[in-house]
């Protein structure tokens, strides 16, 4: 086995990764993108040194716990919670993201696969060190400095590094082998989108109804108590008041070595099969291995079958459209119909509404702000879902498409309808539900009922501009077997910004609370800026508010008509 | 609608036609005229502008100068256009989650063909190109020949009097490349002009009538292949990769070759 391979497939695997980050053709991207990941290591390299000082001086003082068994069974306890978390987490990239060869063919023909498998593993240990081992130097420092010994500069890196490594080489070697029975056995393969799904739910559930947070503080005691909680050890050896052991300091040393060995060889033994094994579901990603020409090599379940009869949807919305505008439509929902995780990101905002399933939980009641927040997003999610990109998500075949029948009203108008013969039934439902299980009273839920399908009209012709004006068509990786082209970070944060600044006009012009909150907030704001006294009138703010809100109204009808132009005059680079 | 056909114009006619990217001189002043009927093999080494040729001559790039008319419809007039011209990028353009059927009755739909005539034409194809038993598959599990096919029968689904295909028989193992060569071939005989750009050169010597070579956006050398052949350095002998080699060698790389070669 050599090594260097490996070594030479991480620093290929890297140097790619940060060029990809670093790109200089989309260089806000890349700013944005480096600039965080600077920001947030620095903040908590930061915070290590503070935090490790303080708790260092703490700990030199005896005020923490004089014995040291406490703080040492404690540390244990957390560094083994947050190993298992890294486990999680880099096993869910491996079977998502990365648990193929970028170039298999090209690295599976010419190295052994254990050198390409140390080589991956070893790039996510990479990946995983870029974030945690200056942090971690960090806490070292702070620790030395608030304790005056030396021995955390080393100790708590090399924990961390050693910690990083059997995590990574763990997690890894069982992604590998989640992913090979997703991919890999018709039956789960078949049925990958309910499975992702059904996990993403219970995920949802565990979060809202606190078991997750009962499991993690459950793992604390076994943790602390197994040899993973000995990085502890490592890391704190000789600080004043801690009891860390000497044996489990060298004992985690000796046992991560032996621990990511047989990891790697397990991984590797689950890789040799995995990356050589015919896809369940061929033509499942542009890795897996080409299906022959010949159908008849390929496994009979290969494909899922489609259905003939697909002339049924299009013959009724042929009854109100033409028939190049209904096949358009009819094809927006077949494709989502069949991939409904590149729609994924519609529900992103979901998770911003994680608190208000928490308190419904808790408190039986839905909050008097659910129904209002619930009509923002649904009128969100109907510009988001078929008109945000709808240049972008025909992709290759944009180029039949314009050359074809089907005019810009055409292409736009079978967008817009596509997203509003869905959401407009759904969201309004769901609106009215809400609202009529809400403390809004009758009035409001009626109001808020015929609102709903205003807004998202309106957010799906303002949507459909803003898509066209900024198309995507490169794919995203959602999942490593899975790519999707989704709307461009521009549309996202226009598009969100208008459905945002619109419903902070209306509810400045509807609620005369709202506006003397929203008057003195202002006024606030700008006497802290501009360092003299701002007051703004309530009044100001409304009549501000009122001419923004008929511009924000007025905006999508103008991108509508944008949007038509630009499919008639559209040009392929 | 079809425009009316001009009653015996060329097919394709550019004057001049160029187009620039900026620094880059894609197409340099082409000047076509190409009989209905016609098949045009359209060579010319990679980066050469074939393409661009002819994404403009479909409308899909707007020509920096210079004109172009398609059965005599004027290039900056997509709405009419559409109707004459049917373009396979060398790319099949398809929907992986599509089947291959739904696929084409998607494109039928899009030309506004009648159902039933466009299932009718769908299924002759399928049956055609042998993918009757794969057309109820998503294009996602298709091999590069089999969605070379699919591609092939998209584009000629509405039947348009000019074809402009980019590598039609690229990936495609040699009874399918036939078939697409036995297509080509009878739609060139209806009537159909044909406009073929491909690096497979005796694809090129079966079945075109012209053969126009474009090196750095010049048209260097046309003419039908029978004579092109007899331009060849090696007289009678010459073959087709003969001619294109001649003509698409830059003087300055020859000068440069030279002394290494002679020593």
């Amino acid at each position: 086995m050599n090594v260097g391979h490996s070594l030479r497939l991480t620093r290929i695997d890297v140097r790619r990764m940060v060029r990809k980050r670093t790109d200089p053709d989309n260089w806000v991207t890349s700013i944005v993108s480096v600039g965080l990941f600077a920001l947030l290591t620095l903040g908590l390299t930061a915070a290590g040194v503070y935090g490790g000082r303080a708790l260092g001086r703490a700990l030199a003082s005896g005020s923490l716990d004089p014995s040291g068994a406490g703080v040492a069974t404690a540390a244990r306890g957390v560094f083994g919670v947050v190993w298992v978390i890294a486990v999680v987490i880099f096993a869910v990239r491996a079977v998502g993201q990365r648990g193929t060869l970028t170039n298999a063919e090209g690295v599976l023909t010419v190295v052994p696969t254990v050198e390409a498998y140390l080589g991956l593993v070893a790039s996510e240990l990479v990946y995983l060190l870029i974030w945690t081992l200056l942090p971690a130097v960090g806490a070292g420092v702070g620790l030395a400095l608030g304790t005056e010994t030396l021995w955390p500069l080393a100790g708590v890196p090399l924990a961390v590094a050693l910690g990083g490594a059997t995590a990574v080489a763990a997690a890894y070697a069982l992604g590998l082998g989640v992913r090979h029975v997703v991919t890999r056995f018709p039956f789960v393969a078949r049925h990958k989108n309910g499975l992702i799904a059904l996990v993403f739910v219970l995920y949802m559930a565990a979060i809202v109804s606190g078991s997750l947070n009962q499991a993690v503080v459950g793992l604390f005691e076994p943790m602390a108590a197994s040899p993973v909680g000995w990085y502890a050890d490592l890391g704190l050896l000789g600080l004043p008041n801690v009891a860390a052991a000497a044996t489990h300091a060298a004992g985690a040393v000796v046992a991560s070595v032996a621990f990511a060995a047989v990891a790697v060889a397990a991984g590797t033994a689950i890789a040799r099969r995995h990356w050589f094994a015919d896809p369940a579901l061929a033509g499942e990603s542009e890795d897996d291995h080409e299906p022959a020409d010949s159908a008849t090599s390929r496994p009979s379940d290969a494909v899922t079958p489609a259905t003939t009869d697909d002339d049924w949807l299009a013959r009724r919305l042929e009854t109100v459209v033409d028939r190049p505008t209904a096949a358009l439509a009819v094809l927006a929902w077949r494709r989502a119909a069949r991939a409904p995780l590149k729609l994924m990101y519609a529900a992103y905002p979901l998770f911003f509404g994680t608190g208000a399933f928490v308190e419904i939980l808790q408190t039986g009641e839905i909050p008097a702000y659910l129904p209002y927040a619930l009509l923002v997003f649904v009128a969100w999610a109907g510009g988001v879902v078929f008109t945000l990109n709808p240049l972008g998500d025909q992709g290759s075949v944009l180029a039949p498409t314009i050359l074809s029948e089907v005019t810009g009203r055409k292409f736009v108008l079978a967008h817009v309808l596509a997203g509003l013969v869905v959401v407009v039934p759904v969201g309004t439902v769901l609106v009215g539900l809400v609202a009529a299980l809400s403390p809004v009273g009758a009035q409001k839920t009626a109001i808020l009922v015929g609102l709903s399908p205003v807004a998202m009209v309106v957010a799906a012709g303002l949507s459909v501009g803003i898509g066209t004006a900024f198309p995507r068509f490169e794919a995203t990786n959602l999942t490593r077997s899975m790519e999707a082209v989704v709307p461009s970070p521009w549309a996202f944060v226009l598009f969100s910004a208008h459905v945002v600044l619109t419903a902070v006009a209306a509810v400045l012009v509807g609620l005369e609370g709202a506006r003397t909150l929203g008057a003195t907030l202002i006024g606030g704001l700008a006497s802290f800026v501009l360092s003299t006294q701002v007051s703004v009138a309530p009044s100001t703010l409304y009549a501000v508010s009122a001419v923004a809100l008929v511009v924000l109204l007025l905006l999508p009808a103008a991108s509508y008509r944008y949007a038509v132009r630009t499919f008639d005059r559209y040009e392929l680079a | 609608m079809a425009p009316e056909r001009p009653p015996d114009g060329p097919a394709i006619e550019t004057t001049d036609l160029t187009k620039r990217f900026g620094d880059v001189l894609a197409v340099d002043g082409l000047d076509l005229a190409i009989d209905q009927g016609e098949v045009y093999g359209f060579l010319g080494p990679n980066g050469s502008g074939k393409t661009t040729t002819m994404r403009m001559l479909t409308t899909l790039t707007r020509p920096t100068s210079g004109s172009a008319r398609v059965m005599g419809v004027d290039v900056a007039d997509r709405r009419e256009l559409i109707s004459v011209v049917g373009y396979l990028p060398e790319e099949p353009p398809l929907f992986d989650e599509l089947t291959a059927r739904e696929q084409l009755r998607h494109v039928a739909a899009l030309h506004d063909l009648p159902r039933d005539e466009a299932n009718d034409r769908i299924e002759r194809y399928l049956d055609r190109f042998s993918l009757a038993g794969e057309a109820d598959r998503r294009l996602e599990g298709f091999s590069t020949g089999m969605r070379k096919k699919v591609g092939l029968i998209a584009t000629v689904i509405h039947e348009p009097p000019v074809l402009f295909l980019d590598e039609p028989t690229s990936g495609l193992d040699p009874r399918a490349a036939r078939t697409v060569k036995d297509l080509i071939a009878e739609l060139s005989g209806g009537e159909t002009t044909v406009f073929l750009s491909t690096h497979i050169l005796p694809v090129v010597d079966e079945l075109a009538d012209t053969i126009g070579v474009l090196h750095r956006g010049d048209l260097v050398a046309e003419g039908p292949p029978d004579r092109l052949k007899q331009r060849a350095e090696r007289g009678g002998a010459g073959s087709l990769e003969d001619v294109f080699l001649e003509v698409t060698t830059d003087h300055a790389e020859e000068a440069t070759a030279t002394p290494d070669t002679q020593s």
